[in-house]
């Protein structure tokens, strides 16, 4: 379940590069220059589906990842590979991630393991296979509506971009379901999954476990 | 006082009596008889024919007596003295300031005056004046020279600081301009450092009692010269503060009739509520609590990391800093903040903030975890915090779009969108963003009048600063708060060191410091900055106001030598500061927001929106605004930018309103400056520059003084490449405070109660020989 070789290749370069970072703090480093805009994220980001696996919540929640913020109890948790570099957490705009035709809620940053664990809300299986996934135009998610979903959507679909397809989605899904209270509950169920494919994000994955107080 | 000179006394000898009309008017402090305290100053003013020698006569009886053959208002007595006074100007006036004796048992002495101008015209030679007198009275009980003291001495004009704040362990200085004090030139005097009294406890028990290690200080005051009258009182040994106190405080006495106690005449430093110098702690390092960390969710977004004292339950109700991390971070990235704090007292909660969305959803975190957190304080921990938080005592800290997401939080409760259950709008004390983003702007990410503070890191590898990008421009935010508002910068400092994540740095530029030394500076500077603003610490003020050249912990300055750390400060409204030009009214460049007239001799003078008019900062001589980054094309933030070379010298001058002229109840000049950045005049003197000031009064009397009598000229930028080509980054601001009675110091003639003009000078003669700046926020203040 590993991207083609030559993004991996890439991928595990820019793991190499950030660790190098992350041990040099105070020296300069100019080898990357984030202030790089991706241009066409769509196709300088591709990103593969690894793992798909239901979820249901006994308390709907609202997706605030689009303007409408719709009220969901079910969908998918998703693990999809990616070049780390480009899923760097950004303080500015970043690619906003699509599936079908809804926006993808991120739980772990995926840095540096390439490995991005995300839900979508309202998402079934048997729609995922023709679910595009891809990035957009980066922006907020919060300002995202339903119609430049549509036009994102459209707009991959006419740079090639298809869902996965029914035997990519069955080779990777798990089918059982997480059966969660909440959103805090099923990400408490999700930083295992977590743990198995980004296991260095250890603050996301422990930041999750913690204590549950029933607050008024 | 000076006897009579002999020729004068010759001529009262041989004078005949006759009986003239005089023509001249004398005037003690506008009236001719009058009750003054010892120790004051008479204002004498004689008026007659212009250009005409005066003399002032004083005896202690009030005659008549003949003199020149004319009947006066003196007894001519043995104790007649005379004073010379000048000569009378172009409308005949000429004035003293006359001291008063300090000696409290002149107390019901009575004086008698005479003016008299030697004036041909007079058919005796003399113009003698109507008679004036005057009864010395003793000040009332506490009524004591309540003056500034206590600081640090300064290699150049004014030669000394008064301060509110030194380190523990530092020197420090009394000092007195002998020209405000002229009764005690040549008079031993003794310096005390006490405890803290206020004005009843003084009263009440006026005992000097000295607890500076080195002792009583006894020195005699020097003729002339401030640099003459500066004395080392303590080498570092008074005790700093205990407990949580940032300072401990100390009254600063000069007992002038060396009588050990607190009398009429003596100087104090501290008379008033606040203690006259304070011995701060360093605020780098831990409190005295131990701190107990919690970790813990309360459902969807209500993972919180709280921080509080162990001994809370013996600690009453605690001031609450809730902090809203940035995008990819955690929440539990800001031990630092949380166990430097809460070891102070503080409780700290770091919250799950929903950052990815946006700006909106983070905001909406920030508010509802503050809420949920005050309205399950019997829940959390066991129920340890209930009672021990104060909610209505709240700073909303947030970082990077966390940043920007506690200002809009801000927004939402001033704008009634959002209600909580268990705060308002009036609770929230402060708002700190660190390294903001601007992805809503004018109308959302906006503090409104709340207490708001900045921190950028100039070396921020996202939140760049680059003029490319009005979402990465932090300084947005700041120039849009109304009222109090506060920034630092750091040069050296990236983005992710501003938490305790670890991971990629977003760091780009030279002289990086990395994550420790910037913690020893967030600890540093957001101890003294959550007092001052939470708990109304007066010598926290000092941290935030004064250049970081001149006062900044000891730790930091160990931690991280060498980097730069740039400060601004401006008061609130509430704070009565008189603005001279804030550029933000009366736009035209030659008519001041205050109503002055504005003439300049600058080069490519402009006044406008501080927003780069494109999207880099390289220099292309058009963008008249390049590398100001303060505001977007929709934010109303402006000032001036201007130039000058070396073949002259330049001035920028502000004609006071004749109403506005009395700067005497103002204590500093304010203003903020920048050096553009990239332009060939910054980068050919590249390094701090130095510009003056100079304040002109009605008389013509001018006076000036370097912006490096703050500790540190204006910053060059930091030295950082890309948004462009060359190197500098953004145009860096600093607040500088010019003290107002900085510019008497060997001045006597100054008179800052008629204060015309206020120059800016730049050139050859004035410092730096070439340069371009922006200046800003040019106001009188009074704290």
């Amino acid at each position: 379940m590993k991207l083609p070789l030559l993004l991996g290749a890439a991928a595990i370069a820019t793991v190499a590069l950030i660790s190098s970072k992350s041990s040099v703090q105070g020296t300069q480093d100019d080898r990357f220059d984030p202030t790089v805009e991706v241009v066409n994220p769509v196709v300088e980001l591709p990103i593969e589906l690894v793992h798909a696996q239901p979820f249901e919540l006994a308390t709907p929640e609202r997706h605030t990842w689009r303007v409408e913020q719709p009220s969901f109890s079910s969908g998918l948790v998703l693990v999809l590979e990616a070049d780390p570099a480009g899923l760097m957490p950004r303080q500015v705009a970043e690619p906003v991630l699509y599936v079908g035709d809804q926006t993808a809620q991120r739980i772990n940053t995926g840095v540096p393991s390439g490995q991005l664990v995300v839900l979508v809300p309202d998402l079934t299986l048997a729609d995922l296979a023709d679910a595009p996934i891809f990035f957009g135009t980066a922006m907020l998610p919060e300002q995202v509506d339903a119609a430049t979903i549509a036009a994102e959507l459209n707009a991959a679909r006419s740079l090639g971009v298809d869902g996965p397809g029914a035997a990519r989605v069955g080779q990777v899904t798990d089918a059982t379901v997480y059966s969660a209270l909440d959103l805090d509950d099923l990400f408490f169920q999700v930083s295992y999954l977590i743990e198995e494919f980004s296991p260095m994000e250890r603050d996301l994955i422990e930041g999750f476990r913690v204590t549950r107080y029933s607050f008024k | 006082m000076r006897n009579l000179p002999n020729p004068v006394g010759a001529l009262i000898v041989s004078a005949a009596l006759t009986t003239v009309v005089s023509a001249s008017d004398l005037k003690l402090d506008g009236q001719t008889s009058l009750t003054k305290d010892v120790g004051t100053t008479l204002q004498v003013d004689l008026t007659g024919n212009a250009g005409l020698n005066a003399w002032l006569l004083i005896d202690f009886t009030a005659g008549p007596a003949s003199l020149f053959g004319e009947s006066i208002p003196l007894g001519l007595t043995p104790q007649l003295t005379v004073v010379p006074m000048g000569q009378t100007d172009g409308n005949g006036l000429v004035s003293l300031a006359l001291p008063l004796p300090t000696n409290p048992a002149l107390a019901g002495t009575q004086f008698f005056a005479v003016g008299t101008l030697r004036d041909a015209a007079d058919p005796n030679g003399f113009d003698f004046s109507n008679g004036a007198d005057l009864t010395l009275t003793a000040p009332a009980p506490g009524a004591f020279v309540d003056t500034e003291l206590a600081g640090n001495s300064l290699a150049i004009r004014p030669f000394f600081e008064n301060v509110r704040a030194v380190n523990a362990g530092s020197t420090l200085e009394v000092s007195i301009d002998p020209l405000d004090h002229p009764t005690l030139v040549g008079q031993a005097v003794d310096i005390y450092i006490t405890d803290p009294q206020d004005a009843a406890g003084w009263d009440a028990n006026p005992a000097l009692v000295q607890v500076g290690p080195l002792g009583v200080t006894t020195v005699t005051v020097a003729a002339t010269g401030v640099q003459n009258n500066t004395w080392l009182v303590d080498n570092g040994g008074l005790v700093g503060p205990t407990g949580t106190d940032l300072s401990r405080g100390y009254d600063v006495i000069i007992d002038v009739d060396q009588d050990g106690q607190l009398s009429a005449g003596d100087l104090i430093d501290g008379y008033g509520d606040a203690a006259g110098i304070h011995v701060v702690r360093d605020t780098t390092l831990p409190g005295p609590y131990s701190v107990i960390e919690a970790t813990y969710s309360g459902g969807t977004f209500f993972g919180q990391n709280t921080f509080y004292p162990a001994n809370i339950a013996e600690l009453g109700v605690l001031p609450l800093v809730v902090i809203s991390h940035g995008n990819g971070h955690n929440y539990q990235w800001y031990d630092h903040i949380g166990n430097h704090l809460a070891s102070y007292g503080f409780v700290v909660m770091s919250h799950q903030n929903n950052t990815v969305p946006g700006i909106e959803t983070a905001s909406t975190t920030t508010l509802t975890n503050t809420d949920a957190f005050l309205g399950n304080l019997d829940t959390i921990e066991g129920g340890v915090l209930e009672g021990h938080v104060d909610g209505n005592n709240i700073t909303w800290m947030g970082h990077s779009r966390g940043g920007e997401g506690v200002a809009r939080a801000y927004d939402r409760l001033f704008d009634g969108q959002f209600v909580p259950s268990n705060f308002t709008i009036n609770d929230i004390t402060l708002v700190s963003s660190i390294a903001p983003t601007d992805f809503l702007g004018v109308n959302s990410a906006n503090p409104h009048g709340v207490n708001y503070h900045l921190w950028v890191g100039q070396a921020d590898q996202d939140v760049t600063g680059c003029a490319s990008s009005n979402i990465a421009q932090s300084f947005h935010l700041l120039d849009r708060a109304s009222n109090q508002s506060q920034s630092i910068s750091l040069m050296g400092v990236g983005h992710a060191w501003f938490h305790n994540g670890g991971g990629f740095a977003w760091a780009t530029g030279p002289n990086l410091i990395g994550q420790g030394p910037t913690h020893a500076i967030v600890r540093g500077y957001v101890l003294p900055l959550i007092k001052y603003h939470m708990l109304d610490d007066y010598a926290a003020r000092d941290f935030l106001t004064r250049q970081y050249e001149s006062f900044s912990p000891p730790s930091v300055v160990a931690d991280a030598p060498g980097v730069e750390v740039d400060l601004q400060f401006q008061d609130g409204v509430e704070n009565g500061n008189y603005v001279i030009d804030d550029f933000q009214t009366n736009t035209a460049v030659d008519l001041a927001s205050s109503g002055a007239v504005v003439s300049s001799n600058m080069l490519a003078y402009s006044e406008g929106t501080y927003d780069d008019g494109n999207t880099t900062f390289t220099n292309i001589g058009t963008d008249t605004f390049n590398g100001f980054t303060m505001g977007s094309a929709q934010d109303t933030t402006r000032g001036i930018v201007f130039t000058h070379n070396a073949s002259q010298d330049f001035d920028l001058t502000f004609d006071i309103p004749a109403a506005d002229q009395d700067f005497s109840n103002f204590r500093d000049l304010s203003f903020r400056a920048c050096q553009v950045t990239r332009h060939g005049n910054t980068i050919a003197q590249l390094g701090d520059a130095e510009f003056f000031v100079e304040l002109v009064d009605g008389n013509g009397n001018a006076s000036l003084l370097s912006v490096f009598a703050t500790g540190a000229g204006v910053v060059e930028p930091y030295q950082r490449t890309s948004c462009g080509t060359g190197i500098g980054w953004g145009n860096e601001f600093e607040t500088f405070r010019l003290p107002l009675e900085g510019f008497t110091v060997d001045d006597p003639a100054f008179d800052l109660t008629d204060v015309d003009k206020v120059v800016f000078r730049f050139g050859p003669n004035f410092g730096s020989s070439v340069g371009r700046y922006g200046l800003d926020d040019i106001e009188l203040t009074s704290n």
